[in-house]
C-alpha cells in the first residue's frame, strides 16, 4: 500500500475510533431521531382516528372512489363512512361511532357549499381528507390521467432564456441541495480543518514529525492527512445526513410533495465546487499547523481561513435581495468564498454559466496553489520547535523553488 | 564503497551559520562517530544528510545518489528529540511507524512481538505511549527506529535517558547489528561511548570540522612524546625522561625529545625491573576534544 494510503487510514482511524468523536457523532443522528420520533408521537397522540362520516343528497359521490393511502399516514388515516340520512349520520354521531359527518345538500354542484356537523370541533385534517374525496368524486368520470393532472394542481416554472435553467415550483430539490451543500461545506471545513491542524501541531508538539519526514515526503504527508480528514469529514456528514435522508424518504411514501429525483448535474456541480474548496482549506489549515508553536495559537489563526469561507453566510441577506449585484459576482469569483456564494446564489436565481465556471477553475488552481505553498511552508515549519518561521524566510524558500 | 557523504555542506538559518563547509564520507559497514558540544552543528548536519533540511552550499550523496523515498526505506533515524505518538497504544504506535517504513502487516506482527520481548516491553504493548516511563520510550522508540532491518542506522544522543543496564543492552544491540554489517552514524556527546563503538569520527565545533578521521589515529596524532609504565617495583632514574606522573596506579613518563621508547624499555629490562605494562601514552578523547575547542577559541 502506498504510504500516503496509510497515513490516511491512520489518521482517518485515529480519529474515527476517538470517544469524543464517536459521540459527536452519533449523538446528532440520535438527537435528531428522538425529535422526529416525538413529532410522529405527537401526531398520533392528537389525532382522532374516529371514523369520518357524510350524507351525500346532491349525488356527487354516487360511486365514491376510495382515496389511497398517499392522503395520509397510517397515522392519521380516517375512514370515511356513507349514510343514506343525515338522521343515520346524526346517530352514530350520538353514539360516537364517527367524529362528525358532512352533508353535500342537492345544490351542492351550484353552491359549492357542504356542511360540517359536530361535537367536538375535528382538526383541519378533517377537511383536507374531505375535500380531496369530494374532488376525486367530481372527477370520477374524468379518464385517469386527466384525473390526475388536475388533482396534482398548477405547478410554477420559471425559465431563465439565455441560460436555458429552469425551476419548477414542486422541484424543492433544486432550491434544498444547494443551500443543504453550503451547511455541510461549512460544518466540514470547521470541523475537519481544526483536526487537521491540531494533528500537524500534535506533531510538531511530540516530535513525531520527524521521524514522519524520514519515511516519506512532506507532500505524502500532507496529501495522507488531507484525504483522511476528508473522509472523517465525509463520515460525519454521512452519518448525520443518513437520518434526514431516511427521514424525507419515509415522508416521501406518504406525501407527494417530498417525492423529487435526484438531479445528478447538481450533485456534481456541488462536489465541484466543495472538494476544492475542502482541499484549499485543509491545505492552509496544514500550513498553519506547521507555522505555530502551540495548538491554542493555531486555532485564533485558523479565523483568518474561515472567516472568508462563512463570509457569503453573513451576506446571505444581500445574496438573496440581489443574487446577480457586482458584489455577488466578486464572491462568487473569490476562491475562498466562492463554493458557499455560488450554492447560496443557486438556491435563489441562476447563476450565469461563465461564473459557475471560471469560479469553479479558480478554485481548483487555489487549490492546486494552496498544496504547493502548504507544502513549502511545512517544510519549513515543521521542525521548528518554539519558533516561528519569518515572512523573509517563507519568501526566500518561495524563491528558492523556482 | 561510500553510503553517506557531505561535501561542502553549508546552512545558515537566519544569521546562524549552523554547518560551515563541511565535509564528510562514510563507509559501508562503518562505525561513525559524529562528536561535538551542544550546537556544534551534528544535528544540522544529520538533518541535512536526510534530506530534512536543503544545504545552502555543497552536495549530498545518500547510497550512492540524492535522497529518494525508496532509500528511506532503508535508513533509520533516531533523533534527538524523541518522538511518538503519546495518545495511541505502545503497539499501534510501532505498527504505524513500521508501516511507513514499507514493512507488510506480517513483518510488523512477526518483528514487532520479538522486539518488544527483547526490550522487556511485551507487558506494556496495550498501554498508552504517555503512560510509559522515559526510559521505556526510549526502548520504544529504538524498536521503531530499527525494526525495518535498516541499512544505514543514524542515531542522535542513544544513551541520553537511559540507566546503566538498559545503556549496556543498547550498546550490546549496536554492536550487534554493526557485526550484521549495519553501517552506523552515532551522534554524541559522551566521548567515552565514540571510543568504545567507533572506528572514525568527525569532531565538530560551531558548524566547523575540527578533527576527521579514524580514530587510533588522531589518538596516536594527539599523543605527546610520553610512555604509561605500570610496574610492581618502584622506578629508578630513567635516562631520557624529563618528568614522571602518576596515572591511575601507573606512571606517564615524559620523555625528551631524542629519547626512544625502545631506549626505555631496554633500560628497564636491563634494571630487573618487572613491566606489567608497558605503552606509548594516547591521549583520551575527552582530551583532545578540549585542547581542540582552547585552540579554537584562542586562534579566534
Amino acid at each position: 500500500m502506498n504510504k500516503m494510503w496509510r497515513v490516511m487510514a491512520y489518521e482517518y482511524s485515529r480519529h474515527v475510533l476517538r470517544k469524543r468523536f464517536l459521540f459527536a457523532l452519533l449523538s446528532v443522528p440520535l438527537w435528531l431521531l428522538v425529535m422526529i420520533a416525538a413529532a410522529f408521537l405527537a401526531v398520533f397522540l392528537m389525532t382522532n382516528r374516529t371514523p369520518l362520516g357524510y350524507v351525500d343528497y346532491s349525488g356527487v359521490l354516487a360511486n365514491p372512489v376510495p382515496i389511497d393511502l398517499e392522503e395520509g399516514s397510517p397515522f392519521t388515516n380516517i375512514p370515511i363512512l356513507p349514510f343514506a340520512a343525515e338522521d343515520e349520520a346524526r346517530a352514530a354521531l350520538e353514539a360516537g361511532r364517527i367524529q362528525a359527518y358532512y352533508v353535500l345538500p342537492e345544490d351542492y354542484l351550484q353552491t359549492r357549499r357542504a356542511r360540517l356537523v359536530y361535537k367536538e370541533e375535528p382538526s383541519s385534517r378533517i377537511e383536507d381528507k374531505f375535500s380531496a374525496f369530494v374532488r376525486r368524486g367530481l372527477l370520477a368520470r374524468q379518464p385517469e390521467t386527466v384525473a390526475e393532472r388536475i388533482l396534482d394542481g398548477p405547478e410554477f416554472v420559471i425559465r431563465a432564456e439565455q441560460e436555458g435553467r429552469e425551476v419548477r415550483s414542486k422541484e424543492w430539490m433544486k432550491i434544498f441541495a444547494p443551500a443543504a451543500a453550503g451547511v455541510i461545506l461549512a460544518t466540514v471545513v470547521f470541523s475537519t480543518g481544526g483536526y487537521l491542524m491540531q494533528a500537524v501541531v500534535e506533531e510538531k508538539e511530540n516530535r513525531t514529525m520527524e521521524i514522519l519526514v524520514t519515511s516519506l515526503s512532506p507532500m505524502q504527508i500532507m496529501a495522507g492527512k488531507i484525504i483522511g480528514l476528508m473522509a472523517v469529514g465525509l463520515t460525519q456528514v454521512f452519518t448525520w445526513s443518513l437520518v434526514p435522508a431516511v427521514g424525507v424518504a419515509l415522508a416521501a411514501a406518504y406525501l407527494p410533495a417530498f417525492r423529487a429525483s435526484i438531479d445528478w448535474g447538481l450533485v456534481g456541480l456541488i462536489f465541484l465546487l466543495v472538494m476544492p474548496t475542502f482541499v484549499m482549506i485543509s491545505a492552509l489549515m496544514a500550513a498553519i499547523g506547521a507555522t505555530v508553536i502551540e495548538a491554542s495559537e493555531g486555532q485564533q489563526i485558523t479565523g483568518l481561513v474561515s472567516l472568508p469561507v462563512m463570509l457569503p453566510y453573513m451576506l446571505i441577506g444581500a445574496l438573496i435581495t440581489n443574487p446577480g449585484s457586482p458584489m455577488a459576482v466578486a464572491l462568487s469569483l473569490f476562491p475562498l468564498t466562492s463554493a458557499l456564494t455560488i450554492l447560496i446564489r443557486m438556491a435563489v436565481a441562476t447563476v450565469p454559466t461563465w461564473q459557475i465556471v471560471t469560479g469553479a477553475a479558480l478554485l481548483i488552481v487555489s487549490a492546486v496553489g494552496s498544496l504547493w505553498l502548504a507544502g513549502r511552508i511545512f517544510r519549513l515549519g515543521m521542525l521548528r520547535y518554539g519558533q516561528r518561521i519569518r515572512w523573509r524566510e517563507l519568501l526566500a524558500s518561495f524563491r528558492s523553488a523556482r | 564503497m561510500s553510503i553517506a557523504e557531505l561535501s561542502h555542506v553549508s546552512k545558515s538559518f537566519g544569521a546562524v551559520r549552523a554547518v560551515d563547509d563541511v565535509s564528510f564520507s562514510v563507509g559501508k559497514g562503518e562505525f561513525f562517530g559524529l562528536l561535538g558540544p551542544n550546537g556544534a552543528g551534528k544535528t544540522t548536519s544529520i538533518r541535512i544528510l536526510l534530506d530534512i533540511f536543503k544545504p545552502d552550499q555543497g552536495s549530498v550523496a545518500v547510497m550512492g545518489g540524492p535522497m529518494t523515498e525508496e532509500k528511506k526505506n532503508h535508513i533509520g533515524y533516531m533523533p534527538e528529540e524523541r518522538g511518538l505518538y503519546q495518545d495511541i497504544p505502545l503497539e499501534r504506535a510501532l505498527a504505524y511507524l513500521a508501516s511507513l517504513k514499507g514493512l507488510t502487516t506480517a513483518q510488523i506482527r512477526a518483528r514487532l512481538g520479538e522486539y518488544l520481548e527483547r526490550f522487556d516491553l511485551a507487558a506494556h504493548r496495550k498501554k498508552k505511549v504517555k503512560e510509559l516511563s522515559k526510559g521505556m520510550q526510549q526502548k520504544a522508540q529504538i524498536i521503531a527506529t530499527i525494526i525495518h532491518h535498516p541499512d544505514l542506522l543514524i542515531i542522535d544522543e542513544p544513551f541520553s535517558g537511559l540507566d546503566p543496564v538498559n545503556t549496556q543492552m543498547v550498546k550490546d544491540l549496536l554492536r550487534d547489528l554493526h557485526r550484521q554489517g549495519t553501517t552506523i552514524i552515532m551522534s554524541t556527546h559522551q566521548m567515552h561511548q565514540v571510543e568504545e563503538l567507533c572506528q572514525r569520527i568527525l569532531l565538530m565545533n560551531h558548524g566547523r570540522v575540527m578533527l576527521y578521521g579514524p580514530l587510533t589515529e588522531i589518538r596516536r596524532r594527539f599523543s605527546g612524546h610520553a610512555l604509561l609504565v605500570r610496574t610492581p617495583d618502584g622506578l629508578p632514574d630513567l635516562p631520557g625522561v624529563i618528568s614522571v606522573e602518576a596515572l591511575n596506579g601507573a606512571h606517564r613518563l615524559n620523555l625528551t625529545s631524542t629519547a626512544t621508547p625502545q631506549e626505555i624499555l631496554k633500560y628497564l629490562v636491563d634494571c630487573n625491573i618487572t613491566v606489567e605494562q608497558f605503552e606509548i601514552a594516547l591521549p583520551t578523547l575527552d582530551e583532545i576534544f578540549i585542547r581542540v575547542v582552547r585552540d579554537q577559541e584562542q586562534s579566534v
